[in-house]
């Protein structure tokens, strides 16, 4: 049990840019550069960061929708990286996918019996129509949906019902990993915190993993058991998410919290407010990515680029500084 | 569905009203006067104003408006004044040949258009795609008449694969047909393929573009059924579309076509009837021609409750 489920070794994803007028592949983007972490079974990580920070891409890159540049994926030990397409095929019964919008994800062409039936017939994981029809009406049921909704299409649910109906298929063929790609993000409220209760309640029942891609701090800190914090396709702090949370040893960690809304007013905190624009991907600034915003930088942190380093308190933070100055 | 299909044919009435009425005023607008023509140049004054008169062209234009659309309602399409035959008659001879051509024309313009279009967009910037690009301009580039000359050069002057001429209806056998129908159908097909095969790569790569198709790839789904069965069944709407707006399209590129390659069908009896001042027979391919366009989009539009279940009336 102490293989994980999902190991990334120094994943980058560049996508070739154009410049000038006849300029080809002159340019990289850094869309995920030297991506290094591991989920073990039954765990949640979540990758948080702002808008562009590459989160969506690293998710992507290791579902195989985009092809890496570099570094390597292990699916519970099966390098899925250098996979042929039949391989990659098959081993997708093991990971799945849910996506932002399930307004966009489920096929509109389809009905919702089809759309979760259809990976139990690729992957030959049911017998007869009746079993097809018996494991979709068990999915529907473990996901809170009536029967029912079997022969309906996607456009006569709810945005909430909708990202239900996508659980439901991700989790048809057993999978041992979700990636849920800002799954929430496109939900009201309630809709999100039914979703979370969920999700959290078949990982726990089914003891699936879970790489949870958010910008939503306040979910995170609710599903997550670690975190790690994405900043221009780089990650610059992982861990445990309490730790985390409770004392960040990263710069952008700390900032991005402050930003949270804490809902009792006794408990805000000053809002710790960033400078300028996050810089192109295109061109990272030399050394440390974030010094170009950050508060506390200093001329190391143009020169060397700082390395993911553990702290006391168990997470690892790519800082030079050992311990961040206290807020005043 | 049902009350929407009656409310958009019960629409089509009005449409087909003003279609009427501009194809009637053609008689008042045109320059030349069909009895001067019907005459000759020989003709004294008083057997023009005879044959005005055996014409009903002394008529006030309101009456005779209203009893040309009485006889209409009646399916009474007048007679030719050139051949003196019933005009549904002459239209009858001639509408097989037409229509045969037109549905060979659409079933390559289909077939290609789709093809290429998938093609294309399986990999967008690829061989195929380029192919594509060069292929669209061609065919849009190019209209029909040089296409047909295009064809007939190389296919039955040099290869001596196929005639030229001597059209053979489908009632003559399907062998016969296709081997004389070919070329005449290809030429009007190649302009229309092109139109379904831009709007075909757009569609799909659009399609390819949605998270449902990553779904797919999730699911293990294989190349072949994301393309048809996740994709173009989402890309089907723009398509159908546009193969219901090329009708007008192919109904244009008949009359010239069936000139090219004498084939005895509804657009040499047009331009016969331009000639003559044959106005009867002009009314009538007229009106018919935009009853088909009606009916096509009326079609169309129905189709879209069937090929997505979003859309209800």
């Amino acid at each position: 049990m102490t293989t994980p489920i999902l190991d990334v070794h120094q994943l980058r994803t560049w996508y070739p840019v154009r410049r000038g007028l006849l300029g080809r592949g002159a340019a990289w983007l850094r869309a995920v550069d030297d991506v290094t972490f591991t989920v073990m079974r039954g765990e949640t990580l979540a990758i948080v960061g702002e808008s562009g920070c590459g989160k969506s891409t690293l998710g992507r890159t290791i579902l195989r929708f985009v092809e890496p540049t570099e570094g390597n994926v292990w699916l519970d030990g099966h390098r899925i990286t250098e996979m042929s397409r039949v391989e990659l095929r098959r081993l997708r019964r093991h990971m799945q996918v849910v996506f932002q919008d399930p307004a966009s994800s489920l096929s509109p062409r389809m009905r919702v019996r089809d759309i979760i039936a259809e990976p139990l017939v690729n992957f030959g994981l049911a017998g007869d129509r009746a079993a097809v029809d018996a494991r979709v009406a068990d999915l529907l049921c473990q996901v809170g949906l009536p029967r029912s909704a079997a022969e309906r299409y996607p456009h006569e649910f709810s945005g909430g019902q909708r990202q239900r109906i996508a659980i439901a298929r991700a989790l048809a063929p057993e999978p041992d990993l979700i990636i849920c790609d800002e799954a929430v993000s496109a939900l009201d409220t309630s809709s999100k915190a039914q979703i979370v209760n969920l999700l959290s309640d078949l990982q726990q029942r089914l003891g699936l993993a879970l790489l949870f891609i958010s910008h939503d701090l306040a979910v995170v800190e609710h599903i997550a058991d670690r975190v790690a914090v994405m900043y221009l396709g780089k990650i610059v702090e992982i861990g445990e998410r309490a730790a985390l949370f409770e004392q960040p040893a990263h710069p952008y960690t700390r900032a991005l919290l402050s930003a949270v809304l804490d809902p009792s007013p006794a408990r805000r905190h000053a809002r710790i407010m960033l400078r300028g624009e996050v810089p192109s991907p295109i061109d990272p600034p030399s050394g440390c990515r974030f010094r170009t915003r950050c508060p506390y930088a200093f001329d190391r942190c143009a020169a060397e680029e700082p390395e993911l380093r553990e702290r006391p308190n168990g997470q690892s933070a790519a800082c030079h500084l050992d311990a961040l100055p206290a807020l005043s | 569905m049902i009350g929407y299909a009656l409310r958009r044919t019960l629409l089509a009435i009005p449409v087909m009203g003003v279609v009427a009425v501009i194809v009637f005023s053609l008689l008042y607008f045109a320059p030349g006067d069909p009895a001067l023509v019907i005459a000759g140049d020989t003709a004294s004054a008083e057997d023009i104003a005879r044959i005005r008169h055996s014409l009903h062209l002394d008529q006030d234009p309101a009456v005779r408006f209203a009893s040309w659309v009485w006889q209409l309602l009646h399916g009474d399409f007048g007679t030719s004044i050139y051949s003196g035959e019933p005009v549904l008659h002459l239209i009858g001879q001639r509408a097989g040949a037409t229509v045969g051509l037109m549905l060979l024309a659409t079933l390559f313009a289909v077939t290609i258009g789709i093809t290429l279009g998938i093609l294309a967009a399986r990999r967008k910037g690829g061989a195929w795609d380029r192919l594509l690009a060069g292929y669209g301009t061609l065919g849009f580039s190019l209209p029909p008449f040089v296409m047909a000359y295009i064809l007939a050069f190389v296919f039955a002057s040099t290869l001596h694969w196929l005639p030229v001429q001597g059209f053979q209806p489908i009632s003559a056998g399907p062998g016969p047909f296709l081997r004389t129908a070919i070329l005449p159908a290809l030429s009007l097909g190649i302009v229309f393929s092109a139109l379904i095969a831009n709007v075909t790569r757009a569609a799909m790569i659009e399609a390819m573009g949605q998270d449902y198709v990553r779904t797919a790839i999730a699911k293990g789904v294989g190349e072949r059924t994301i393309l048809f069965r996740h994709a173009l069944k989402n890309a089907a709407i723009p398509i159908v579309t546009v193969i219901g707006s090329g009708v007008p399209v192919l109904i244009g590129g008949t009359v010239v076509v069936e000139g090219i390659f004498v084939v005895p069908g509804i657009g040499g009896l047009m331009v016969d009837a331009i000639l003559h001042r044959d106005y009867p027979v002009i009314q009538a391919v007229v009106l018919l021609s935009s009853l088909v366009y009606v009916l096509t989009n009326l079609i169309i539009d129905l189709s879209y409750t069937l090929l997505d279940p979003r859309i209800r009336y």
